[in-house]
């Protein structure tokens, strides 16, 4: 069985890229505009990995993961925050305990897959 | 392809499970047993083939993988060996999981991927033959030291998955400190609180083996490769552990156990440990045993999980009935003992046999949380075809239950969240009419108490319609037109077999059962069902379940020369009476609180003449419903393993199963409910 994503990010074009990168892998893939969009995909479906950016309007990534985390079934899947690397260290010492790994913005695709692999095992 | 032979196929392939499981278990009492082995090759040869009619892929693969390893075991190639066996049994249940359309794909996956690395491990082993004598192979070895923060699982990472990953490495040694909590326990509520040092023997390249620890902090992992024997007192190591001569030894035993050969003359570094660990000696032994003994517990190579088939895990559960039989007997044949210190040790074996008891069957229980997404797809789908808007809220879904009980349960489960939104919560405009939130509200909760495991499913809806329950009873017949009724037997008519409210037969609930299927179904696992509700603001299904299925606290009574066992918890009360103060009364009724309730006697009952001058009388309490038995006498209290009645039985329905009893002899265990009826 495929393995189900969700992507949050309000860049549309980071997203169609991340969406199709992948979507070509063979993962099936659920994209959300902002945290309000994506919340509304954890409905109780399996949802085995969320990607979300940051900053996002309506409810940011933080507000986000914070939702996702309080939902029973969403308690312990792995949750990778896209962050550019000036903004690093702050945003790590604001997520500590709640993510399972910073992706740096921009990314080469080889690395980028190699982390959702690891984080889907 | 047909659907009738769809189900043909799925019944004939359980029936090859079956078989193969019975030859399985077969060959591992007598592993040489050539005919066997030919059978479980066929077995699986035929289950293959049909599979691939059929379009069962994954069955069709993994059973094309272990056919191949008993062609192997066939024709001499390959040992069958423990773990071939247990591979195999265990794949027997994940085959059968994949029959019955269960998605068990993974664990599919993960058996093939044994079995391929079985095959390689022998390629390996065969090329090492060849080169005997040759270089020692490239293998590198590691020290990992982990120190996970207690709350990695809340970061989304895996932690046992991490530990796989490992393994896939190379053989390993895993050891487990500051195991407060013991470390299944651990990984099943997904806090970490220990710490943990790894040997590791692998071909992988240091960056790869710290690969496999990608997302954890650099302060929760070390990885030190291994050149030689003074790692172990060395800097880097001691800053996480400070070791003594005989756990510095201990580890270079593992290392070359996991390598031969790897380190040359591990005495040679002898000569230097002492020093580094000259104080903790200083301290005592004593205490140095202490922490080698309680702090650090040696797990196999395998890591922290070893897989059991259900079959040994039934084996011990069996064991550990009987010998809950056997104190019985043993007690039995003490005849009460006078000797306080033979009581003692009775009561000493007693406590011991019940931690035995209930840790055996501890192994079998699975948190209630594998059915949370089966309800709530259920309650999506449901709502979505009734047009109906619901919130499902769980609590309590890490309660534990035995295995075949959370089976047993999803139906039942499912018939009553079906009735629940379908006949309780209203639709959206009507509940905004009612002042409540158009989203209905629909709460699971669980939690243990006693012996028992509660689960409770509320909703908000409209309550229970009582008038509409009487008039249908009535109509049916199960009601008379000019009786009150109170509401708990108005309830107890819902549950009646052939009681449907619908007013249409409608896809969702209405099937043609009803609630009488429920309540037979949680009956069957000796589970009760209880409902209370209030008109218009909703009502609450509370299922009572034992923890085990098997075993039962009993009452032994006797009747002539016969014992019959009735489970404790149904007796609330017990009193001697003369058999002329019972039976001369023309009512033939007791009086008991208050109230004249009409008695069976288990004599008249069985026309055995010749009455004791002195009855017993028993109440019996099942779910509110009193009925008074007089029995002859009582024998005393029995903890006893329940079985169930032979299936040419099952129309005596007086008897809910049988046990035997300290002396060896059968006992009936009594349906006191059932006596009333008839």
């Amino acid at each position: 069985m495929s393995k189900n994503i969700v992507v949050a990010e309000d860049f549309n074009v980071s997203r169609k890229i991340i969406v199709s990168t992948l979507a070509k892998e063979g993962y099936s893939v659920m994209e959300a505009a902002d945290g309000n969009e994506a919340v509304q995909l954890f409905d109780g479906r399996p949802i085995d990995l969320l990607i979300t950016d940051f900053n996002m309007p309506n409810m940011n990534g933080a507000e986000l993961i914070q939702k996702v985390r309080a939902m029973e079934s969403y308690t312990y899947i792995p949750i990778l925050l896209l962050t550019t690397e000036v903004r690093e260290e702050k945003i790590q010492q604001a997520m500590d305990g709640n993510i399972t790994a910073f992706i740096k913005k921009p990314f080469e695709t080889q690395d980028f897959l190699k982390i959702v692999k690891k984080a889907l095992r | 392809m047909n659907a009738d032979f769809h189900q043909e196929y799925i019944e004939e392939a359980k029936q090859l499970l079956k078989d193969l499981e019975q030859a399985l278990l077969q060959l591992e009492k007598d592993p040489e047993d050539a005919d066997m082995i030919n059978n479980i090759y066929r077995y699986l040869h035929t289950l293959k083939g049909s599979a691939g009619m059929f379009g069962f892929k994954d069955v069709e693969r993994l059973s094309h993988e272990l056919e191949s390893v008993y062609s192997d075991v066939r024709d001499g190639i390959r040992q069958q060996d423990d773990f071939i066996l247990d591979l195999t049994l265990h794949a027997v249940d994940v085959l059968a999981d994949l029959i019955d359309g269960k998605d068990s794909g993974k664990q599919a996956e993960k058996i093939i991927k044994d079995i391929e690395k079985l095959k390689e491990d022998d390629t390996a082993a065969s090329a090492n033959h060849a080169t005997a004598g040759g270089a020692a192979n490239n293998n590198k070895a590691y020290a990992i030291i982990l120190r996970p923060e207690k709350n990695i699982y809340k970061r989304g990472l895996n932690f046992q998955a991490m530990l796989d990953e490992l393994q896939e490495l190379g053989a390993s040694e895993f050891m487990v400190h500051d195991e407060t909590v013991p470390f299944e326990k651990q990984l099943a509520d997904k806090e970490v609180v220990s710490w943990f040092e790894i040997l590791l023997a692998s071909k992988a390249g240091l960056e790869a083996v710290k690969d496999v620890f990608l997302f954890m902090k650099p302060s929760e992992y070390t990885v030190l490769e291994i050149t030689d024997a003074g790692l172990f007192s060395s800097e880097p190591y001691r800053k996480h552990i400070q070791l003594d001569a005989h756990q510095i030894e201990d580890r270079l035993k593992m290392v070359e156990a996991l390598m031969p050969g790897f380190l040359n003359a591990p005495e040679a570094q002898h000569t230097e440990e002492p020093e580094t660990v000259s104080t903790a000696v200083q301290q005592g032994e004593a205490a140095e045993e202490d922490e080698s003994l309680d702090k650090i517990s040696r797990r196999s190579r395998k890591g922290g999980h070893v897989s059991v088939s259900t079959g040994k895990l039934d084996q011990l559960i069996n064991v550990v009935s009987e010998l809950v039989i056997f104190r019985s007997e043993l007690y039995h044949l003490m005849g009460g003992g006078q000797n306080p210190e033979v009581v003692e040790a009775m009561e000493k074996l007693e406590r011991l046999t019940l931690r035995l008891r209930d840790s055996a069957f501890n192994i079998r229980l699975v948190p209630l949380n594998i059915l949370n997404v089966k309800l709530e797809r259920l309650i999506r789908s449901v709502s979505k075809a009734l047009g109906k808007e619901v919130e499902f809220i769980t609590e309590g879904l890490d309660t534990e239950l035995d295995r075949s009980m959370i089976n047993a349960l999803e139906a039942p489960l499912m018939h009553i969240i079906r009735n629940a939104i379908d006949h309780g919560i209203e639709n959206p405009e009507e509940r905004e009419r009612r002042n409540k939130p158009r989203k209905g509200l629909l709460k699971f909760y669980s939690y243990n108490s006693g012996d028992h495991v509660f689960i409770q499913l509320q909703d908000d809806g409209n309550g229970i319609d009582f008038d509409k329950i009487r008039a249908k009873g009535i109509e049916k017949g199960l009601l008379t037109r000019n009786q009150a009724y109170s509401e708990k037997e108005l309830i107890n008519v819902m549950m009646a077999p052939g009681f449907s409210t619908a007013d249409q037969v409608t896809t969702v609930s209405g099937r043609g059962v009803g609630m009488d299927v429920v309540k037979k179904d949680i009956a069957a696992i000796r589970g009760d069902i209880e409902v209370s509700t209030e008109k218009g603001l909703g009502s609450i299904f509370t299922l009572r379940l034992p923890l085990t299925l098997t075993i039962l606290d009993t009452l032994v009574v006797s009747v002539a020369d016969n014992k019959y066992l009735i489970p404790i918890n149904e007796v609330e009360y017990c009193y001697k009476e003369s058999h002329a103060r019972l039976f001369n009364k023309k009512s033939r009724q007791i009086s008991y609180d208050g109230l004249l309730m009409p008695f069976v006697s288990l004599r008249e009952y069985f026309a055995i003449e010749d009455f004791p001058e002195q009855e017993t009388v028993i109440i019996i309490n099942k779910n509110d419903t009193k009925v008074a038995v007089v029995v002859d006498e009582i024998i005393g209290k029995l903890q006893t393993v329940y079985k169930p009645l032979n299936e040419l039985l099952t129309g005596v329905d007086c008897f809910s199963g049988t046990s035997i009893l300290g002396d060896g002899s059968m006992a009936l265990i009594l349906n006191a409910l059932k006596l009333k009826d008839s």
